[in-house]
Order: C-alpha cells, then structure tokens, then sequence
C-alpha cells in the first residue's frame, strides 16, 4: 500500500503560507513552548483584563445547572473551572483541547481545584469532534477558533454536536472600531513578543499570536461564516471596542414536520 | 467597559444572598419552588438591569439584561429606585406592589410569590457580615443601620403630624377628629328622628287606611 499523496494546499501560519497537513504541527509547537506560563503570560498582556472578559462571555452562555458543556479548545481549563459548579453534578463539562501539554495542565489545575467529577478530558482536533449528534447544551471556545486550520469544518462540527437549541459561543481578538484605539492597540501588541521572551523564554510563538489576530476575520466576516455553517440567530458582541468580540449563534430547532 | 465591570461587581451580591439563602430553611423551601424560573429587575433611572435565575438551592445573578441573554424570563419588574425600593422596605399591607408606575411584566404570581417571601425574611445582617468585614467594622454598620432607621421613623412620623396640622388647624381643609366625630354623633340622631318620624307616618297611614274601609 503506498501513503496518499500530500496536498497542495496551503493556508496561513501568521502571516507565512504553509501546507496545511503543517499548520497544525506548528500550532502545537507553539502551544507547547508556551503552556507552561499560558496563564501568566495572559494576565501580563492583557493587563488582567482577559479575566473580565471571560466573565462577561460566560454571562452569554445563561448556563443552568445540569446541561452538558463542550469547552472546546479550553487549554488550561479557565471555562471549565468556572462552568463546573454552575452545571453541578448533574451537568457534565468536557474539556477538549488538540494540544496535550495544554489539556495535560488543564487538567492538573481541575483536579487539584476538586472540581473533576463533572468534567471529563479529551484530546481533540475541533474539526472532527468525535461526539455524538446533538450533544451538548452549550459548547464554547475561547481563542482558539483563529488556530483551527478550517474553521468552516470546525464550525459545522460544532453545529452537529449542538443539541437543537443549544447555544455556541466564541470569544475571540478582533478589530477595534476606533482608529485611535486600532493604532495603540497593535503599538502595545509589538509588545508581546518582548513580554514572551522575559516570561516564557519564547519569543516567536507570540509574534506568531500577533500575526494570527491579524489574518483572523473580522467581526462581521465569522459572523458569516457562522450562518454558512447553519446556526442560527447569530449576533456578536464587540468587547473592549471590538479588541475582542464574542460571537453567540445557536443551532436551530428542529421542525416538527422533520 | 460597563459590560466587562458589570458581571464583576454583581459576584459579590450574589455570594451575600447565596450565604442568606444557605442559612434559612423556609428560603431553601420556597426557593426550590422558583427553581428554573428567572426575573428581570430593571432600574431605570439610573439604567441597571439584573436578571436572577433561580436554582434549586441557589441564585444566579446577571448583570445583562435577558435580551442579551436570549433567555426567556418567567417576568420582569420595572421601576425607578425610588419606586422599587419600598417593595423592599416597606410592609405588604401598605401594598407597594400596586404602586401604577411599577411595570410588571410575565408571570405576576411568580412576583407576588417572591415578593411574599422577601417579607418573612428574619435577617440577621451581623451574623453574616461579621466574617467578611470584621466584628469591628460590622457593628459600627449596624449602630450606623439603627441610628439611621431611628431618625428616618422620626422624621416620617413628625412630617406625618405637621402636614395633618397644617391641613387641619391652618388650612382647614379637613375637619378635625372631634368635629368629625361630632358630625357623625349628629347624623346618627338625625338618623334615628327620621326613623322615628317614618315609623310614626307609617302608624297614621296604616290608621287611615282601616277608616276608610270603614
């Protein structure tokens, strides 16, 4: 037997094209370097601010006690920390990330909170989630949407395992609206790289995070590809005046005459 | 920015109620019956908005408004602070629920309910404070809390008196409670004569009557 042959096919890696069998690999590379001071190097750049920011999209989600959660991309476990006691023990969060180091550290920080007889772990490539149809109550993901390779697969994804009615949310950098505030705001990011080699010794993977905020679509763009996925209902949410902007769509009902 | 601070500044309230709610048996009880529903609060001014979602022993409290939410509430409540506020302070038979400029929308039971259960509360503020603030700090808050209770019944209560003798004894608008009893006294007499006066009419008519039949 002899190995399918490679793809042409290229999509973007920041701002470099590569194949796309070897965005993923590289993706994980960078999360890899970083998992170790992800957390810490999110409150440094953000200036904290990404803590306000989670709360509030969790706002969005109107969670209620015992519905079934799909943190995707959820890394070091923010989400599932905070969604686990609102489900409660009826309720069932699962926290799925493609990166091991990532799920690995998540993991640890949940156990070692308590918190894991509602959440279960796997590893996971968002654009086959291995889940059933109709699934999950609310699934959410969290600045990870702009390191998937095809996101349209991802987001159809998602769409299956959704429960009819159930809700997706994705928290994600954006555009800013404001001129003023776009100029101080890619200032301040030409920052981050510097910021990464003092904290986690890595340099690169944060001009790589600069590069992929950058090439990640617009408001307005994912909301269009939110609707060509089949949610339904999509609207966002700019926050920080479109710095970040939380995108909240949900898949539809099913037609009784179905 | 108000988006982001509004769901920080609310955690505490929330942990505070939830501390009230875990300490009272009948609130256990009656907050079971809620579980599943929400409420919308609108303070307008100065433009708040919160929605509570009751669960089975416990409440959550959102600082967006059910809109922004895509949720669907059970009813919503709305009202200036000014309006709202003697839902909290003032006794049921005062009825500050029928106040007309308190919009309530939804399930009005579901509101007289909770209403009804806010006013057997049997609170006691130190007890739960104390942990969080000190005993120091809270029992200064509760003098604080008293004093300023003592001197709001004060002042209702002299404005209540001043008004009633400015209409009464200056204006004269409205009659004192002598003369009204006065008044009532008289009525009664007159009341009873005219009874007396019919009983009689009725006698002489009755007496007529037989005269001419014979």
């Amino acid at each position: 037997m002899t190995a399918p042959p490679e793809s042409d096919e290229t999509t973007h890696f920041g701002y470099k094209e590569v194949p796309i069998a070897e965005k993923e690999k590289r993706v994980g590379h960078v999360f890899r370097s970083v998992a170790s001071r992800y957390d810490i190097m999110n409150d440094v750049m953000s200036l904290g601010t990404h803590r306000l920011i989670k709360r509030f999209t969790l706002e969005l989600s109107a969670l209620r006690p015992k519905q079934k959660v799909l943190d995707l991309a959820g890394g070091t476990g923010d989400f599932s920390i905070q969604i686990s006691p609102i489900v409660g023990k009826e309720g069932r969060v699962v926290l799925a990330d493609i990166n091991d180091t990532m799920l690995q550290i998540g993991r640890d920080r949940i156990i070692n909170k308590g918190l894991d007889n509602n959440v279960d772990f796997i590893r996971v490539n968002a654009e086959q989630l291995p889940f059933e149809q109709d699934t999950f109550d609310f699934v959410c993901i969290a600045y990870g949407l702009r390191n998937i390779t095809d996101k349209d697969s991802a987001l159809s994804s998602i769409r299956q395992v959704l429960k009819p009615g159930g809700r997706l949310l994705i928290l994600e950098f954006s555009k800013p609206q404001n001129t003023f505030l776009t100029k101080a705001y890619h200032a301040y990011s030409n920052l981050w790289p510097v910021m990464g080699k003092l904290i986690t010794g890595d340099a690169a993977s944060y001009r790589y995070l600069i590069e992929s905020i950058d090439m990640h679509p617009g408001q307005e763009s994912l909301l269009a590809m939110m609707t060509t996925a089949g949610l339904v209902d999509c609207k966002y949410h700019n926050v920080m005046n479109g710095i970040c902007a939380v995108h909240v769509g949900f898949k539809a009902t099913r037609n009784p005459s179905e | 920015m108000n988006e982001l601070l509004g769901p920080i500044a609310i955690r505490p309230v929330e942990d505070l109620l939830n501390r009230v709610l875990a300490k009272d048996s009948y609130l256990q009880s009656r907050l079971k019956t809620f579980s599943g529903k929400s409420l919308q609060i609108s303070v307008h001014p100065p433009g708040t908005t919160v929605t509570v979602l009751f669960e089975q022993d416990r409440i959550r409290l959102l600082s967006s408004p059910a809109e922004l939410l895509d949720i669907e509430i059970t009813a919503s409540i709305r009202g200036n602070v000014s309006e709202l506020l003697p839902l909290l302070i003032e006794k049921p038979d005062r009825r500050p629920l029928s106040n007309p400029a308190i919009t309530i929308t939804g399930d009005i039971n579901f509101i007289q309910d909770i209403y009804a259960s806010l006013h057997n509360l049997d609170i006691d503020w130190e007890d739960y404070l104390a942990p969080m603030l000190g005993n120091l700090i809270t029992n200064e808050l509760s003098q604080f809390g008293k004093d300023l209770q003592e001197w709001t019944q004060q002042v209702s209560s002299n404005m209540k008196r001043n008004v009633d003798e400015y209409l009464k004894e200056e204006e004269r608008i409205f009659p004192k409670k002598e003369q009204l009893k006065d008044f009532s006294e008289e009525l009664e007499r007159l009341k009873l004569k005219i009874d007396r006066v019919k009983a009689k009419f009725n006698v002489l008519y009755e007496r007529l009557d037989r005269l001419n039949n014979t």
